[in-house]
């Protein structure tokens, strides 16, 4: 079972809606306890008035004060002390035993007891005049102590009925907002269930990816929607392109395969002489020489795009680029000569480049031979080396030839592409050259360009990361 | 039978041509391109095109189109590099009648192109007989009440036309059409020459002929029962 986004986000949701709920149920408790021992104190204040009014002297010489039970309307239950101004006890509920002593003191004007199983809260009013009104002639104010104590029963019962209703009413409001909770997150995360659902209908066979609408418009999801319709166009133009260069190549193949079996099979369909034997099997090995240049093509631009994506390893060597453009040009200068075409070699300095000499070799021969093929008799193909830049050195190739039309510009570089196919198909290309050129140019960590106008001529920059300096080991 | 043949990889096509003109003794012209390829097929009479799909300036699927929207009749086979159904069914349903997938036999491709231009005709067996004559068109031979008469290439190649639209003129503006290629001067005489050598090894002791003249109209290869017009 795999985690749920949902269980978890809806479990935070009733989690936190829990912990909010028991703190406003507490807090409700709290409040209403301070509030209703508020009122309770009040009360117990109005009995002990009570109390006061019921206290009078006695009828005798004594003088002493007495309660007037009569008088006097409080529940049994209370507790009741009340102590003349000498501290002899004047009434005590039958009852009680007593106030504890410490609440005599006037430190606290409130105390707290337990009898039995029933708590009582209590006050004690020291010093309280006492009003005589029958009494006519009044002597000296004489003052008595109150201890007055009335059971919490109620009070705790009415605390007990607030904290059970605010419980039972978070509960529900919690069983309707965690209810209301798991809607809206499902609602919420419908949008990212379709887009997962979506995304999963995603093949090799079927790349259609029609993201939900509504995944597009969150802005939580947006960006993972982007993200891949991104890679997925990407994955597919790339399998788009390889499917494509592999029936590219298959077409090439089967046509320089069907070059040659026509070519024996023409020979072979009647009687000949010796000399139109010689002449069939002549054509027949120019065919084979084709399909060789064609399979050898096809496997040195795989093995250089393996190098471009994993990084050539061996046989690298500190080059002189000078010399190996000068030899390239030496070795281009009799196919130039047969086309009437100069080549003109410039460099200005000794540049040191790391890469493999024959790689190297390879694109300078391939930029060359396509820049002769392409000018025309009396022009002249210049290869200059450059390096201005400290950090890259320049070769570029230029021609004044037929040049490239724009719109085939972009996809020079591409396998089995020819600028124009009949012209470059009787010149015996295959489209590979540039290709190759360009995956190895980028396995030593360079980069080719292409500049061209049609009618003007044709011109390639290579940027190879130069090296600063020999060391020993060349 | 005269032919088209539009392959931009020129060897190929070359191969094709020759193929076509030794084993099948057609004329052969050669387009590399698919432009050059339908201005030659609409601005000659073929009795077969052979196209190939991947052509540079003008793709061949296009090329068939047009040409066929031009009312041209002729027999296509095309060559094609994919194997794949649907491009097939496209093509066949876009007015090709036959295709070939390379690398092909260069027999099948001759032996399809005969059926084909038979086909065209209206001719679909091997065997031509008007008369006593049989005109083999897979061997190229021909037999005069069973015996083998043997012709010069381009005699045989004027009988097998004759044949192929028996028992209709033809005129010899359409014949130099059909037997020659493009690059051939073309001499109305030659044929002139060609029928009369005909006539001498096929008709030439028989009773009933059977290459008849037709004053300023052309020659017609038929049983006739009224020698009235015969020359």
């Amino acid at each position: 079972m795999k985690d749920s986004l949902r269980k978890q986000i809806i479990t935070a949701v009733l989690l936190s809606q829990l912990l909010l709920a028991i703190g406003l149920t507490v807090a409700i408790v709290l409040y209403s306890r301070v509030q209703l021992l508020s009122a309770f104190n009040i009360m117990l204040q109005g009995r002990t008035d009570s109390v006061l009014a019921a206290i009078h002297d006695a009828e005798d010489e004594t003088k002493t004060l007495i309660l007037d039970r009569e008088r006097l309307s409080i529940p049994s239950s209370d507790l009741l002390e009340v102590w003349d101004e000498n501290g002899s006890l004047i009434w005590r509920s039958p009852n009680w035993s007593g106030a504890p002593s410490v609440v005599i003191a006037p430190s606290s004007p409130t105390f707290e007891l337990t009898r039995g199983r029933v708590s009582y809260r209590g006050i004690v009013v020291h010093k309280a005049t006492i009003f005589d009104e029958e009494d006519n002639d009044p002597g000296p104010l004489r003052k008595v102590t109150i201890a007055y104590a009335s059971s919490t029963r109620e009070l705790d019962e009415r605390i007990f009925r607030i904290g059970l209703f605010a419980t039972i009413a978070s509960l529900l409001l919690l069983c309707l907002t965690g209810l209301f909770a798991a809607y809206g997150i499902s609602r919420g995360l419908s949008p990212m269930q379709e887009l997962a659902k979506e995304a999963a209908r995603v093949s090799i066979r079927n790349w259609t990816f029609s993201p939900p609408h509504d995944a597009r418009k969150k802005r939580e999801l947006a960006p993972l929607v982007d993200a891949l319709e991104a890679t997925l166009g990407g994955l597919q133009r790339a399998f788009d392109r390889e499917r494509e260069s592999t029936a590219d190549a298959a077409h090439e193949l089967k046509t320089a395969v069907a070059i040659l079996k026509s070519s024996l099979q023409l020979l072979s369909c009647q009687p000949r002489s010796t000399e139109e034997y010689r002449k069939g099997l002549d054509h027949a090995l120019e065919d084979c020489d084709r399909l060789e240049a064609l399979v050898c093509g096809t496997l040195s631009l795989s093995c250089a795009q393996q190098w471009a994506e994993e990084g050539k390893a061996d046989d690298i060597q500190f080059i002189d680029l000078v010399n190996s453009c000068e030899q390239s040009v030496a070795d281009l200068h009799a196919l130039a000569q047969s086309r009437s075409v100069e080549l003109q070699f410039l460099a200005n300095d000794e540049c040191v480049v790391r890469a493999s000499r024959v790689d190297l070799q390879t694109v300078w021969v391939n930029l060359l031979q396509n820049a002769i093929q392409h000018s025309p008799p009396g022009s002249t193909v210049s290869l200059r080396v450059s390096s201005s830049d400290p950090d890259f050195v320049l070769i570029a190739v230029e021609d004044s030839g037929t040049g490239i039309p724009a719109k085939h510009l972009p996809y020079v570089f591409e396998r089995f592409r020819r600028g124009d196919s009949a012209s470059s198909r009787a010149a015996g290309s295959f489209g590979l050259g540039l290709s190759i050129c360009k995956a190895i140019i980028e396995a030593y960590d360079g980069h080719i360009e292409i500049e061209s106008a049609d009618g003007t001529g044709t011109r390639v920059l290579v940027f190879l990361p130069a090296v600063s300096k020999v060391p020993s080991a060349e | 039978m005269r032919a088209l043949v539009v392959e931009d990889e020129k060897r190929l096509g070359q191969n094709v041509a020759d193929g076509l003109r030794q084993c099948a003794g057609y004329a052969v012209d050669l387009a590399d391109d698919g432009e050059s390829g339908l201005f030659m097929a609409e601005s000659n009479e073929y009795d077969l095109v052979v196209l190939d799909l991947m052509l540079p300036k003008l793709p061949g699927p296009v090329l068939l189109e047009r040409y066929r929207r031009s009312g041209h009749e002729a027999p296509v086979l095309v060559l094609t590099a994919r194997n794949d159904k649907q491009s097939i069914i496209r093509l066949l349903n876009a007015g090709a009648d036959d295709y070939l997938s390379k690398p092909f036999d260069l027999g099948e491709l001759v032996a399809r192109a005969k059926a084909l231009v038979r086909r065209g005709k209206g001719k679909p067996q091997p065997v031509l007989s008007i008369g006593n004559l049989e005109i083999n068109v897979a061997e190229r031979s021909v037999k005069k009440a069973g015996r083998l008469v043997e012709l010069l290439p381009m005699e045989y190649r004027v009988l097998e036309y004759l044949a192929s639209r028996s028992r209709a003129v033809v005129s010899k503006t359409e014949l130099l059409e059909h037997l020659y290629d493009y690059n051939w001067e073309k001499f109305g005489n030659v044929i002139e020459v060609y029928i009369s050598g005909l006539r001498k090894k096929i008709d030439s002791g028989s009773r009933t002929k059977l290459i008849h003249t037709l004053r300023g109209h052309g020659y017609v290869l038929r049983v006739e029962a009224n020698a009235g017009l015969d020359q």
